[in-house]
Order: C-alpha cells, then structure tokens, then sequence
C-alpha cells in the first residue's frame, strides 16, 4: 500500500520510495525515510495536497508525490 | 591601526527554525522572519559589537540538507563549505529536533566548529515536551543553547557562549563515522537508527491536540475553508486597495494645491510647465505607490507570519498544478487586479525561482485598476447597452491569457524542482508586529531606492518629448511625441485605430494607464467629459474594442516595469517580455478587429 490509501488518523511506516532518484533524495532529508511512521492528518477540500504528520513536522504532499511512497501497517 | 578582533559565524538550520528572527533579536536590525518555508532568499548579515568584538553574523537560507536542490539551498551550501567560519550556530524549532539532526549530521561532516540553538521552546513546552538537553549534548558532542530568537532576553549570555565556543578546540565526534554510507555520506536511514535508539528517552511528546489542529479543522473543512479563504482574500486585497485610497487621494490633492501656487507664482511657461507636468507628475506617480506598498507588505507578513499563509497555498495548488505551477503563484496574480506594481513585488512569496519568474512575467496580464477608468469611458461611449459585458470581457481575457501564459511558460521552462511541490506546514503562530512594520517600511523604503529614479525620469522624458520643441502645443501632432506617434501610428492599422491621437495615448499610457485618457482630451483639445460624445466620431465600434483589448494587454506602466526591473535585476529580460507582451497584445487586438464586427 501506499500513501494515499491512508485514511484520515491512520498512521503507517515508511516501507520505501519509488521514484526517481531525485525526489527521492528530496523526500529523504525531509525526512520521509524507511522505517520512519508517518499519519495522515488532513486531506484539503480539493484532495490533493493531502497533509501528513511524521518526527512532529507537517507537510503538504501532492498526490502524485504520495503514490509513490509505499507504506506497511 | 591594530583592527578589532572579529569573529565570523554563520546561522545555518532548515526554513522556518528562526534564523533570520534570531539575526533580528541580535543586530536589532530590520530583517524579516517569516512563518513559512523558505524566507531567506539571499543571505542576510548583521556585525554586532560585544566587548570590544566585531562579531558578524551571516544569515543563510533555509535548508534541509547538504545535496543542494533549490537555488536557495546552493547559496547555503556553497557559502558554508568554502568560507572561512569561526563558528557555525544551527537554529533549531525545538518541536522538530529529530528532523533536524539529519542537517546536524551533514553539518558535521565539514568538520567546523558548530553549536546548536534551539527556538520555539516556550511553544514546545506548552505541547507537552520532555527534553533533556545535558543528557543530549552528551551524546551528540555538541554545546545546545535554548534561546526564545524572538525575545532579548538572555542574549548576553548567549553572546558570551558564542564567543567561548568559537575559542573552543574542536573535533569530529567519533559516532559520525558511524553514519557513514558507503559513499561516504551521511546515511538518512542510519541517522534516524542512531537517534532512535539514543536520543529516544530523551526527547518525548505527550501528544496533546494543539490549538494549530483545531483551526486546521475549520480552515481545511470542505464546508468552511473556502468561505475562510475568500473572506480572507477580500480582507488583504480590499484592505490593501480601499484603507490606502483615501491616503492617495490626500496625496493628489496635495500635489494639486502645489500645482495650484505655481500656477499663481506667474512662471515661464517652459518652466511652469516642467515643474507641473514634470517633476511633479513624476513625484506624484511614485508618491502614489508608496502606501500601497507598506501595507500591502504589513498584510502579506500578517498573512505568513501567522501561518495561514501556507495554507492559501495548499488549498489552491491543486487547480495551479494543471498549469504546471504551485498555489504560490495564486496571491500576486489576485493582486494584480489592484495594481501590478505590488503584485509583482508579491511574488516574493514564491520559493521557485522558475516559478516566480513566470508569475512576474504573466502579471501584467491581469487587468490593474487603472486600466478601468479605460474601460468604462470607451464601454459607455461605444456600447452603451453592453457596457458591464465589454469590460467583464477584457477582465476574462486578461486572466485567460495570464493563465495561458503561465502554462506555456511552465512547459517551455522545465525544472525538476517544480514537480515536487513539497511544503511545510509550520504551526499557527502569533506574528510580532514589529517585525511585520519592519518589514513594511524596509520594503518601502527598497520601492523608493529601488524604483523612484526610475520612475521619475522616464516621465520626466515622455514630459520632455511632449513639450518639445519650443513653441508647439503640449503634446500636439508637432510635438517630438506627437512625431513619433505619427510615425508608429501605420502600424496599428490592422488593429483598426491608426489614428495618430491612439498612438500617442498609448505612448503616455507608459506613464499610468488612466493617463491615456487624459491625454486624449488633450490632444483633442477638448474636455474629459466630451470625449463621450467625440470619440465614437473618430473609429468605430470594432476598433474601439481593438483598441481597449490592447490597452488591457499592452507594456505595462513605467512603475510596473521599474519593479520588474528590480526583481529580475536584469533590462535583457524586461526588454524581452515588453516585446513578448507588445506581440501578445498586437495578436488579441487583430483578432478582436478581425472577427468582431459591431
């Protein structure tokens, strides 16, 4: 599973990133790594960005973006 | 002469820690801090005296990590590894220390001398924060220093820590070879292992719903955040354009009582002239701007200092992001609407350089207010019946081809950066308005340095062609304007107004757009009010509208230009969008001549 099938209050660890190096490196010293548990706390009205919480930080992730981050339960 | 011993140190963390408040509360200096990621566009210094010490302090921008992505980030990043620092302080939101540890440890790397500051403790505390820090300086190696970057107090003692540690010896910790990837770099996943497993009975959260959540509830709600949103729109852009109307209108009419003395001083006329219709002309246009910019600014930190700010962007990104761009591009081009001139001062609010260069270059689209005055004479003299849909017309049009522009601009300038529209929402936070004044007048007073001379010698030049030669009426046909209208005039004839009157409006339409108006009465020697009744004489309805659509698209005023000339910082790239906008503008016209027969 992915990001996106989070539903709001549900949290999941960071299992890994499937994009190209680039955003992954991005995404990583943001923080989003392996291992790392991260909660989906908000969807906008217009559904993507969906905001989510992790190591106490908030960020907006487009959709698109929140795909390719896979998750376990 | 023996100079003062001085120590060089440089403010480094991720956006939104407090580094540039921390500057501020230091030097006492008018920087802006802002509540949002990625303030810090250009580095920022302030040198203080302590103790007979020079200490220069060097405000870098926000980042995130060591691998630069952003134009800010290569700043950062090449300024920390090549210049020669005493000491490097990492700012720190104490709310986020373990996100911010993957920056520390890449900090480390450079093996410089580092301390740690941490910021928002207050507001830490207040969640529900355990933290001991004696205990994590012993495992990080690392002196930490709690200090509020918005308050005074305890800022000797935190100077004289600063000093102490840049005298102190310093070495690697040994633990960051520990963190090492196989390429040598720091490894993300190892970092996040080494603080877990070390720093993890030292720094915990009793989770609390926090205040920030709560108004969150309302302003992403599908019922109520667009009436926030709107509401909130109405406020900045009504406040910005209605509170500042009367100040500019006392402006005008104090200019117009000056006027009013020289006209009673009996002067030559050269000079009477000059003063009038040059200097105060120019005076007058620059004048004008000034209130509007100040609290424009006061409401934009207002705005982003609170936090909302970032929200905006969340909430519109998804209708940007077809155009290829983020929701930041959202609040100048609303501005627009007012006045292009702190519109495109507001795309400083835009993070991506590609981004912001787009949205400066596509605001002059959106239809200032200026231009109305425009629209309404022409909409009621040429279509009386139809006058509210003629000018709702070139309202649509300005925004469809802005919007148009920015996707084909978007799609010509491709940058990796802009597909990941990534932003931090930081927590609602309560703005200190000294800070927010500062800014305002800083901004300000940037306007004036920056634009003023500008400004006011190109009107006095379109004064000069205008009055010039000796003898011919201001403005007339004789007149070296009136010349060069006459000459370009030909060219408008597919547009359908080749008259030479057209062209010399549109030329002192560079001044301020209402000014074409003025001008034609003018020329045509008649009042502003006849122009009602004697233009649809001259062409005829088709070219009328030709000639607003151009009007609506065109050069946009010198002020606008001025402005774009100081964000861009280079005449090459204002040339080239004045040609861009002239092609664009000569296009639509021909088009509406062509297919629109009234």
């Amino acid at each position: 599973m992915n990001l996106l099938d989070l539903k709001i209050g549900e949290e999941g660890i960071i299992k890994e990133i499937n994009d190209v190096y680039f955003i992954q490196e991005r995404l990583h010293s943001l923080g989003l790594i392996r291992g790392v548990k991260i909660k989906l706390i908000k969807k906008s009205p217009l559904d993507s960005p969906r905001i989510y919480s992790y190591l106490n930080t908030k960020l907006a992730l487009r959709n698109n973006i929140a795909k390719k981050i896979k998750i376990k339960k | 002469m023996i100079p003062s011993p001085s120590i060089k140190i440089a403010l480094f963390g991720n956006p939104n820690a407090g580094k540039t408040s921390l500057l501020n509360t230091l030097s006492n200096s008018s920087l802006h801090v802002g509540n949002w990621p990625g303030k810090t566009v250009l580095k920022k210094e302030a040198v203080i005296n302590y103790q007979g010490k020079n200490i220069k302090i060097i405000d870098l921008p926000g980042i995130y990590s060591l691998n630069p992505y952003s134009e800010e980030e290569k700043i950062s990043y090449n300024f920390i590894v090549k210049e020669d620092l005493d000491l490097i302080i990492q700012v720190i939101d104490v709310n986020i220390f373990f996100k911010s540890l993957f920056l520390f440890f890449e900090i480390l790397t450079l093996n410089k001398k580092t301390i740690i500051i941490l910021n928002f403790n207050k507001e830490a505390e207040k969640k529900g924060l355990k933290i001991n820090i004696p205990e994590i300086e012993k495992i990080l190696k690392v002196k930490i220093i709690k200090f509020e970057a918005n308050r005074k107090r305890g800022i000797n003692t935190l100077l004289e820590e600063i000093v102490k540690n840049t005298k102190n010896n310093y070495s690697q910790p040994k633990y960051l070879n520990t963190l090492l990837n196989s390429q040598n770099k720091i490894s993300h996943k190892k970092s996040l292992d080494f603080i877990q497993n070390n720093l993890n009975k030292f720094y915990f959260y009793k989770n609390k719903k926090t205040i920030s959540e709560k108004i969150d509830n309302f302003v992403f709600n599908k019922f109520t955040a667009w009436p926030i949103f709107f509401l909130s729109i109405y406020f900045l852009f009504e406040t910005t354009f209605l509170i500042t109307s009367p100040i500019i209108f006392s402006i005008r009419f104090f200019l117009l009582h000056i006027n009013f003395l020289l006209d009673k001083m009996s002067l030559p006329p050269f000079l009477f002239s000059f003063l009038s219709q040059g200097v105060l002309g120019g005076l007058g246009s620059i004048l004008n701007f000034i209130p509007l910019i100040f609290v424009l600014f006061f409401l934009l930190s207002l705005m982003e200092d609170s936090g909302y700010f970032a929200r905006i962007i969340v909430l519109l990104d998804r209708p940007f992001s077809y155009l290829r761009v983020s929701g930041q591009s959202f609040i100048p081009m609303v501005l627009g609407f007012g006045c292009n001139v702190p519109a495109i001062l507001a795309t400083r609010t835009i993070k991506n350089k590609k981004e912001r260069l787009i949205a400066i270059f596509v605001n002059p689209f959106i239809s200032c207010s200026a231009r109305l005055s425009v629209y309404v004479l022409f909409a009621q003299a040429f279509f009386p019946n139809h006058a509210v849909l003629v000018i709702m017309f070139l309202y649509v049009l300005g925004v469809f081809v802005a919007l148009f522009a920015t996707l084909i601009l978007s799609l010509l300038l491709k940058d990796k950066n802009k597909k990941v529209f990534i932003m931090e929402i930081p927590p609602y936070r309560w703005p200190t308005f000294k800070i927010i004044f500062k800014r305002a007048f800083w901004e300000t007073k940037l306007f004036i340095k920056k634009a003023g001379s500008f400004i006011f010698f190109s009107i006095i030049i379109v004064w000069f062609l205008a009055y010039f030669p000796q003898g011919v009426v201001y403005a007339s046909s004789q007149s070296y304007l009136g010349l060069i209208g006459k000459t370009i005039s030909p060219l408008f004839k597919p547009l359908g107004f080749s008259n030479w009157v057209f062209s010399v409006a549109l030329l002192f339409g560079f001044i301020a757009k209402e000014a074409i108006i003025g001008v034609l009465g003018t020329v045509l020697k008649i009042d502003h009010n006849a122009l009602f009744y004697v233009l649809p004489n001259i062409i005829t309805p088709s070219a009328a509208l030709s000639f607003l659509v151009f009007v609506s698209l065109y050069v946009p005023c010198f002020a606008t230009l001025s402005v774009i000339k100081k964000e861009l910082n280079s005449w090459f790239l204002v040339f080239f969008q004045v040609l861009i906008i002239l092609l664009v503008a000569f296009i639509f016209s021909f088009l509406t001549y062509f297919f629109i027969h009234i």
